[in-house]
């Protein structure tokens, strides 16, 4: 029993030598050391002094989930910065060919762009001709970017304009319901009211505040 | 109202029939077989019909919405993600964007869609950087991590 | 805008592409759910049931597959053929060995939706039992798809140096008799 003892403790420090070796190669080929648990670098640091060999890998030669692979704060927030200043020079030349966004309207989303013809299966409070503004707009695209709302574009970046320019009915849809040998036999003609519009401008702002 | 004959008086008795039928053959005369002229055969099959036609309009309904389930998916597994860890981690971000745009972006915008996977990696990544934590167990649990340290 | 054309980016978009699989050492069934997805185009954002945009499909080393467990023993495929006394059973061992694609075959036809166009997607699945594939068949390939699952090492593949650095949960003494 005593013999299985220590030979179960000398095959655990085995594992602990290996685990640091193995994420020091790792340290090596990487330079984003700050990726691994902290605690693996203590060991790595302690185990310097044996001698280098291969050691086979195990289930036990890592943790069980997967390696997480974040950058960090400083890197993206260059990034960001890189990123932004980007596409405010490309807002700013008008560089960005058609845009087209994705709006939330009528309890629908839509992508859209300009000169497009909506279907809304419902009236709404504007008159035919007048031209209104859509607020909700989650996401929006040019050619060499896309604005993401989370979840909404704010109503200074972006300017989203239709017009009203039909109002009218749905063709008449049959609403039947029949149960077979319960003499229930429902008929009603449904009949949707219906708006059109048309997209008339997206426009984005010069400069992301 | 005045009736001349005595038989113009009972035709005019009651619905007129004719015109019954003729309204539901209306319906019936693309049909295939007697179906679409023995009014007794046709009102069978219109009234099935409508039937359909009313329960089709939610089944369509809930067959686009699998359509663009599967359409998202294809083009999430482009990216080395999945459907659910996608729809999860947007929703997360909280980009409210629906399953039909998110397939139309699929198809029509394939750069917004990439942009799009992206954020989800970044944001499932940063959700298993916080489960993880420092990588030391909770106080009291012992497992083979803990061994390890 | 003058050289885009809307007829070119037709073809291409419904182009059919072909990949190829190994077989060597797989389960059947993980190779058939990715023969399934690509045969009926569900890997592509343009998919629907009625556009037939199914891909080819070319596997190769079906005789090489791996079964887990002890189905090729107790795997039983069945089969009618409509005459009285006419069931009969075969076990994936048999099966294998009198026709060595049949396997693979069967799983990925089994995973295909049960419609008119199955025999459509199958006819561009393209089974071989070695790694001889034909000339014209290889001149299409595209894409080589990785294998769902590692191969494992045999022990002879492990050098010395690896065997006696593997991690023992004991040390067995001297006089111990190995099997």
């Amino acid at each position: 029993m005593a013999v299985t003892l220590r030979n179960g403790c000398s095959g655990f420090l085995r594992t602990c030598w290996r685990i640091g070796s193995h994420n020091l190669q790792l340290s090596f080929d990487k330079p984003l050391g700050c990726l691994l648990p902290a605690f693996v670098r203590q060991h790595s640091s302690q185990n310097l002094k044996y001698p280098p060999s291969y050691v086979p890998e195990t289930s036990l030669s890592r943790p069980p989930w997967p390696e997480v692979t974040l950058i960090d704060p400083e890197e993206e927030a260059k990034q960001h910065q890189a990123v932004v200043g980007k596409v405010n020079t490309l807002l700013e030349k008008g560089d960005y060919g058609r845009l087209f966004a994705v709006v939330h309207f009528a309890s629908r989303q839509w992508k859209v762009t300009n000169e497009d013809l909506i279907l809304i299966e419902n009236h709404i409070d504007a008159e035919c001709g007048d031209r209104i503004r859509m607020e909700k707009v989650l996401l929006l695209g040019g050619e060499n970017f896309t604005l993401i709302g989370r979840p909404l574009l704010g109503c200074d970046v972006v300017r989203v304009e239709a017009t009203v320019i039909e109002k009218t009915e749905s063709w008449p849809m049959v609403h039947m319901r029949f149960w077979k040998r319960h003499r229930y036999q429902r008929k009603r003609i449904i009949i949707q009211p219906q708006t059109v519009l048309r997209i008339n401008s997206i426009q984005v702002a010069p400069r992301l505040s | 109202m005045v009736f001349l004959t005595f038989p113009c008086l009972i035709r005019n008795r009651g619905p007129d029939r004719f015109w019954k039928v003729q309204e539901l053959l209306k319906n019936a005369r693309h049909f295939r077989g007697r179906k679409n002229r023995c009014y007794s055969l046709a009102v069978r099959a219109v009234r099935r019909a409508f039937v359909y036609a009313t329960k089709s309009r939610q089944v369509k309904r809930r067959n686009m919405r699998t359509l663009w389930i599967s359409r998202i998916a294809a083009a999430t597994r482009e990216y080395g993600l999945k459907y659910p860890i996608l729809i999860d981690n947007l929703v997360k971000s909280s980009v409210q964007l629906n399953r039909k745009v998110l397939s139309d972006l699929a198809i029509n915008e394939p750069r917004t869609f990439q942009s799009l996977a992206k954020l989800a990696r970044a944001r499932q990544q940063e959700g298993f950087h916080a489960a993880l934590g420092n990588g030391s167990e909770p106080p009291g649990i012992l497992s083979r991590v803990v061994l390890l340290q | 805008m003058s050289s885009f054309s809307r007829s070119a980016q037709q073809w291409a978009t419904f182009a059919r592409s072909w990949f190829l699989i190994d077989a060597r050492m797989q389960p059947p069934g993980k190779i058939a759910t990715m023969c399934a997805i690509r045969l009926q185009g569900k890997h592509k954002p343009i998919y629907h049931a009625l556009s037939d945009c199914g891909d080819h499909v070319v596997v190769m080393n079906t005789k090489h597959i791996a079964l887990s467990g002890n189905k090729w023993e107790q795997k039983m495929y069945s089969s009618h053929t409509g005459y009285p006394g006419g069931f009969k059973q075969v076990t994936a061992a048999q099966l294998h060995l009198k026709d060595p694609k049949a396997l693979v075959k069967l799983a990925v036809y089994g995973m295909l939706p049960r419609n008119l166009q199955r025999r459509t997607m199958m006819q561009r699945l393209h089974l071989f039992a070695e790694d001889e594939v034909p000339e014209d068949i290889l001149q299409n390939l595209t894409e080589e798809l990785a294998q769902p699952r590692d191969i494992p090492r045999t022990l002879r593949e492990y050098s010395q140096e690896e065997r006696d650095s593997f991690p023992k949960l004991w040390t067995p003494p001297e006089d111990y008799r190995m099997k």
